[in-house]
């Protein structure tokens, strides 16, 4: 028998992101990790844009955060979330942080731990939404079944990403054009452009 | 499925048991002060030590933790020898026995675990010795009334047994006692009432040593119960219970939660690596010009994602995602998104 999160998933979708921050206040609210907000929400290019959007834990099937640490603090649950570092053992020595191709972990060194987004796991786990998709007015982050998003929406959901050589599946997926193909992240231009000399900003 | 068992480790854990053996024998002189009334606490530390020293090893055999210790030497042994030593002593003095960081966390936290921590140490510093025949308490020759401590089987100092230092010395387990009964109260409490907490724990990992922990306390303490109230009533059954407990506590010690224990000292190489961020080359991130993390470090990041067999770097080798900051990464996600979708609200084209 399928559980809840076997059966939904998170979409994320830059795009119709309005920086609002109801992501991040309700993020903070979670009990996890309480008082402290783990998404991300940020300007692209905040002196040509007003274009924000979230980041938070794309859920990888095979984690590199879990991979590099020394203090085997961080575990994946059979329901496919990568959890924040099991306080007992995390040391906070950021090696997730500088593995991580989503810029996702955060580390507070005054107390040698790192936390992130556990898709509210704490809610996630017993059948409600995770706070960041229930209060994200332009669902910008949504949570659903797949099928759900795919009847609502033109853009595709992908969770299959390259950075190099490497494929990166996730749990969280990325709406963009095609899901046929995986999502190229082409560093070398993202370094030598910025988003303007690529494409006007249209909305 | 057959577990698979690491040879090197095995050789590690029989010599720490040699070891302990040998430590025994001649602390004991030859057994004459071994008290064969203890022989399951010493069979139970003696699988504790073998336990604890084959996962230690399977631990450090993982390629981030052997990296970790292997640049922890390098970095401590360097130019700055004496320097990078005082930084140890500070963080083993600042982490281990204040355990500040805990604090910063959640006071509540601190006082919790720095009662069950030092009530452990504590309790340990007392009961092993005790064990291994390395103390015992005699009469001195000629005198019927006054204690004498033995260390490693050479009389030491004569003490009133009703007097202060007795009373330190026959309650000084009792005191234990009390700290991790606290401290383990304030633990269940917390894991009844924390919602995040409640969601992440486990019965095997989280809830088991509070039980064994606080079974091992309150039977301990059941014993001074008996002695002084009950007119030594029931001693005998309480004993073995307690002696069940404290076996009970040893077997788990190298498989649950109490093995973080020998993990915590990892956190040295942490502040090692943050001291090397502080004054050392940085990594600057070509996207931000941000100085995200020592050269040092990042280095021995990709050195262990291509050991794990992760391929971040394109085929130039020349850069990786590992190379840009966490903050350009988040932009990569953004911009990349933007792009396939040409600028647009969505695919078709509005």
């Amino acid at each position: 028998m399928s559980t809840w999160l076997e059966e939904n998933d998170l979409f994320i979708d830059p795009q119709r992101c309005i920086g609002c921050r109801a992501c991040e206040a309700a993020c903070a609210e979670c009990g996890t990790h309480r008082g402290v907000a783990m998404i991300h929400l940020e300007p692209l290019n905040r002196p040509d844009s007003v274009k924000t959007g979230p980041t938070l834990c794309m859920h990888c099937d095979d984690p590199a955060c879990a991979a590099v640490c020394p203090a085997d603090a961080i575990k994946r649950t059979d329901d496919g979330v990568v959890q924040s570092s099991l306080k007992p053992r995390c040391i906070g020595c950021s090696n997730c942080q500088i593995a991580c191709p989503f810029g996702v972990p955060k580390i507070y060194p005054e107390r040698a731990q790192m936390n992130k987004c556990d898709m509210c796991y704490d809610r996630t786990a017993i059948g409600l939404k995770p706070m960041c998709a229930t209060v994200c007015p332009s669902e910008a982050i949504f949570f659903g079944p797949k099928s759900v998003i795919e009847s609502q929406r033109k853009n595709k959901a992908n969770n299959h990403f390259i950075f190099g050589r490497q494929t990166i599946r996730t749990k969280v997926h990325l709406m963009v054009d095609t899901e046929q193909k995986p999502v190229e992240m082409d560093i070398v231009n993202f370094i030598s452009t910025t988003i303007e000399d690529s494409q006007p900003w249209v909305i | 499925m057959l577990m698979r068992l690491y040879p090197a480790g095995i050789l590690r854990g029989l010599l720490g048991v040699a070891i302990l053996s040998a430590l025994v024998v001649l602390g004991s002189r030859k057994l004459i002060y071994f008290d064969a009334a203890l022989v399951p606490y010493l069979i139970a530390t003696v699988f504790a030590v073998f336990g604890s020293v084959y996962r230690y090893s399977v631990w450090l055999s993982r390629p981030p933790t052997r990296v970790l210790w292997q640049r922890s030497l390098a970095l401590v042994f360097n130019k700055n020898f004496f320097a990078n030593t005082a930084l140890v002593f500070k963080a083993v003095f600042e982490n281990m026995v204040l355990q500040k960081f805990i604090g910063r966390r959640s006071a509540y936290r601190w006082v919790m675990h720095f009662l069950l921590a030092w009530g452990c140490v504590m309790g340990f510093a007392i009961t092993f010795p005790l064990v291994f025949g390395w103390l015992h308490f005699a009469h001195p020759t000629g005198d019927a009334y006054m204690y004498q401590l033995h260390v490693f089987g050479f009389a030491t100092m004569i003490f009133d047994p009703y007097g202060f230092i007795g009373y330190l010395f026959f309650n000084s387990l009792n005191f234990c006692s009390v700290m991790i009964i606290v401290g383990c109260s304030m633990a269940f409490a917390r894991r009844l009432i924390h919602p995040g907490e409640m969601t992440t724990q486990t019965f095997a990992n989280d809830i088991l040593p509070l039980l064994i922990l606080m079974a091992v306390a309150l039977s301990g303490l059941c014993l001074t119960f008996s002695t002084h109230y009950l007119g030594g009533q029931h001693y005998r059954i309480l004993s073995t219970v307690h002696c069940w407990t404290v076996v009970s506590f040893l077997v788990y010690l190298p498989f649950g939660k109490f093995f973080h224990i020998f993990q915590r000292a990892s956190q040295m190489g942490a502040q090692l690596y943050i001291k090397e961020k502080q004054e050392g080359s940085l990594a600057i991130c070509p996207k931000t010009g941000e100085g995200f993390t020592s050269q040092v470090q990042k280095g021995d990041v990709k050195t262990i994602l291509r050991e794990l067999g992760f391929q971040f770097e394109p085929d130039d080798q020349k850069i990786s995602v590992q190379d840009l900051s966490p903050a350009a990464r988040r932009q990569l996600l953004m911009t990349t998104q933007h792009q396939r979708l040409k600028g647009k609200f969505d695919i078709s084209g509005q």
